[in-house]
């Protein structure tokens, strides 16, 4: 994008220095006007000043949008990496069979660190530019909530985990995966 | 109305809630609902009064445990009664005052 940038530029400037030169020498019937007139440079000084402030407020609009989403971002980035470490852990209770008193203490705190960090994500939502985006929290508690209904529910933590619970509980992780990632699309997208 | 009766699961009960039922090991729901959150409901109701149930300061509750407790409950009493009795506090993990409710409430439809 830059670097198409300071093509277009140059391009604009050699065009403009070129033209200047061939009214100068009064090429193509061209020719050069040296008398200055207040008016037309106060017309010219205002129309540079009006550009230089309008870019100069909607660079500033997007730099502060794009920190902001990623902010947001990264705060999804987290609750992602906790879902991957809880699904790890479920999965290696059904490996070993058995959901000893550490594990279970390691689940709930997954679970717990699951929701707050959704939690922090709606807060933040709602305090940024992509406000709108809050409602999209909705889903993502829902499935937060399968998710830890299917992991920790039943006979937990006093029978190990059969096929039956890690289909349901893989199922609901996938679909809170699925819906994290969906907010970080639409953050992206937002404008 | 009177000033409400207190219920701290922590403190009164255990700082490691465990399974559903009894057979299943200690501090389960089941337990729990028996030995403290019945009484205290029933004395609460009795005074015309709220129950505060403190969830802080645990390592965490299974689905397990929270569904024997408050979703027995609400089997045993309205669901919509249950909800204006209890006042629930949780600052540990805000949701899990959602959490609870939605077993409360969907409590009939499970069993």
């Amino acid at each position: 994008m830059k670097v198409r940038m300071i093509i277009f530029s140059t391009i604009l400037l050699l065009v403009t220095i070129g033209l200047l030169f061939a009214a100068h020498l009064c090429l193509w019937g061209l020719s050069l006007d040296l008398e200055i007139r207040p008016i037309e440079v106060l017309t010219l000084a205002v129309t540079i000043g009006v550009a230089v402030l309008v870019g100069y407020y909607f660079t500033n609009q997007v730099n502060d949008l794009r920190a902001e989403k990623d902010l947001l971002i990264d705060d999804i980035r987290t609750v992602l990496g906790v879902l991957k470490a809880c699904r790890e852990t479920l999965n290696s209770c059904y490996d070993s069979e058995k959901i000893g008193p550490k594990s279970k203490a390691i689940i709930l705190t997954h679970f717990h660190r699951l929701i707050n960090g959704i939690e922090e994500i709606e807060a933040s939502l709602k305090i940024s530019q992509c406000v709108n985006l809050s409602q999209e929290i909705v889903p993502i508690k829902n499935a937060y909530l399968s998710y830890k209904m299917a992991a920790t529910g039943g006979s937990f933590p006093s029978k190990p985990y059969n096929r039956s619970s890690m289909s349901d509980q893989e199922q609901a992780s996938r679909i809170l995966n699925a819906s994290l990632q969906s907010l970080v699309f639409a953050i992206n997208k937002y404008h | 109305m009177a000033a409400h009766i207190g219920l701290c699961i922590a403190k009164e009960f255990s700082d490691t809630p465990g399974p559903r039922t009894r057979e299943e090991g200690d501090f389960s729901g089941e337990q729990f609902l028996a030995e403290f959150l019945l009484p205290r409901y029933q004395e609460a109701l009795s005074q015309g009064t709220h129950l505060a149930v403190d969830l802080d300061g645990t390592e965490g509750y299974a689905t397990s445990f929270l569904e024997a407790a408050f979703g027995e409950l609400a089997r045993k009493y309205e669901p919509a009664e249950v909800l204006k009795v209890i006042v629930f506090k949780s600052d540990d993990e805000p949701y899990l005052i959602e959490e609870v409710t939605k077993y409360i409430t969907e409590a009939r439809k499970r069993r």
